[in-house]
């Protein structure tokens, strides 16, 4: 088993405040990783280190044996240039809880601009390749629809078609479910354990227990900027060890 | 009255025409350059540094503070006067008035782009950038074409201030439209029928312009 994403010793800070405060974190190729805790926890923040939408400040993360957001001189950070960022980032595909599509393009549009501008596809391939997701997630019959269009469900799949269309290593899900209508959510994270079952590899930050527990290869709980307790899902979640665990998985029974 | 109006109407149609065409050409350049510099600037404001955000807003707030009719003369005789002293060559009137209203429409084009980007979520760049696409990539395909949806109406209302800002400049002697129709009423005492002719020829102007943003407005709001 390779590992896919190494993190080490990462720090993060707003201004005065440390958000992440020396996290530890390694994820397995096919591993599904989903990341629990409270408000505040860091969670959001460390996935967002991930694609570089945040800077860190100390601390090391690795996908694929490629250093990421930062080049190591001899042993100090240096940094790297935007385009270089963005090449980094394309190793990863993310969804965001508000889903952010691109409201002046259709679902087919959403899904070939990174195809055709980042993988410089023509834009016949881009299409095809496009339309194929969409299917993948369901929604083949609205590719030509617009964001305002469409459900909220639809467009968090539209939003995941967009993110696998570009052949991440890695699937970052920032709270995907959690805008959602709970009649919406269902088809959500269909999409998400089927994605999971086929082997892809997933860092799932949600407040969603049903998918922690049947979809993930290992839990891990957030606390104050740090990971607190780590495990399989069916021993951490109904025999948590640590006392912030046991509180949030209490207030967490619905 | 309208045998009069109409007989000197037909005379006077070379100069008509060619005054007209003065206001046309004065006008359509001054709104593209001054959207074409607005749109840099209001860029610059969006995503600089506080040096440059802060030599913008100073540049939007004097010029925005400097009445219409204040800024033509400034440049027609202040830079003029400097430009002589150190470059040995004036601007024409027509050239000082493009100057002038352009610099006004990019004071206003300015803002209405800084705002119009910094009212795009944070999300949009965000999913731009997770996707791959770079900084360039991202204001081209992402930020703009929402930007300038949000920015045409009151882009339409700028550049009809500019087509009416036109007329100022019979005050530097620029032969444009109205001045023209000014000594024509003058001369023939038909002021009611030279006023109320160049009211409808200026509407027409800039209902043209309207009609142009109301197409963009339909052809890009796909939304």
């Amino acid at each position: 088993m390779q590992s896919l994403l190494k993190i080490n010793g990462l720090h993060k800070s707003f201004g005065n405040l440390e958000v992440l405060k020396g996290i530890d974190l390694e994820v397995n190729q096919g591993q599904v990783v989903s990341i629990i805790g409270s408000s505040g926890s860091g969670k959001t923040t460390l996935l967002r280190c991930v694609n570089l939408l945040e800077e860190f400040q100390a601390g090391e993360i690795v996908i694929e044996g490629q250093l990421i957001g930062y080049r190591d001189k001899g042993g100090r950070r240096s940094s790297i240039s935007e385009a270089e960022k963005a090449r980094q980032r394309a190793l990863t595909g993310m969804v965001f809880q508000t889903f952010n599509l691109f409201p002046h393009l259709s679902a087919l549009g959403n899904v070939t601009l990174g195809l055709r501008k980042v993988l410089k596809q023509p834009r016949a391939e881009a299409e095809e390749t496009a339309a194929h997701w969409l299917d993948r997630v369901g929604l083949s019959e609205r590719k030509d629809y617009y964001p305002s269009q469409l459900s909220g469900g639809q467009q968090q799949r539209v939003g995941i078609a967009r993110a696998l269309a570009m052949a991440p290593k890695l699937m970052l899900f920032d709270e995907a479910t959690s805008a959602l209508d709970p009649e919406l959510v269902g088809e959500v994270l269909q999409v998400m354990t089927d994605l999971a079952s086929e082997g892809m590899t997933m860092l799932v930050v949600t407040h969603e227990m049903s998918f922690a527990k049947d979809a993930s290869t290992r839990v891990v709980f957030m606390n104050e900027g740090v990971i607190a307790e780590e495990g399989p899902p069916d021993t951490l979640l109904t025999n948590p060890k640590h006392p912030r665990l046991q509180d949030f998985l209490a207030r967490s029974q619905r | 009255m309208i045998e009069d109006f109409s007989n000197t109407l037909v005379t006077a149609t070379p100069f008509l025409l060619g005054s007209l065409w003065f206001t046309i050409t004065i006008s359509a350049m001054s709104i593209v350059i001054g959207t074409a510099i607005g749109l840099l600037l209001g860029l610059a404001s969006a995503y600089g540094g506080w040096v440059t955000r802060f030599l913008v807003r100073i540049y939007v707030d004097i010029v925005r503070g400097i009445p219409g009719l204040v800024k033509i003369f400034t440049v027609f005789y202040l830079v003029n006067a400097l430009l002589s002293e150190v470059a040995g060559f004036t601007l024409s009137a027509m050239a000082c008035g493009v100057v002038a209203l352009s610099i006004h429409a990019s004071a206003q084009v300015s803002e209405m782009a800084r705002g119009a980007i910094q009212a795009l979520s944070k999300g949009q760049t965000e999913a731009g950038k997770a996707i791959g696409l770079r900084f360039w990539q991202v204001q081209f395909y992402v930020i703009y074409p929402q930007a300038i949806r949000q920015i045409l109406p009151t882009w339409v209302t700028s550049s009809t201030e500019i087509v009416k800002g036109t007329t100022l400049l019979s005050l530097i002697s620029v032969p444009e439209f109205f001045i023209t129709i000014r000594e024509l009423a003058a001369r023939e005492f038909l002021y009611i029928q030279f006023y109320g002719f160049a009211m409808i020829v200026y509407f027409l102007l800039n209902f043209s312009i309207e009609l142009l943003g109301a197409h963009l407005e339909r052809r890009y709001s796909r939304y």
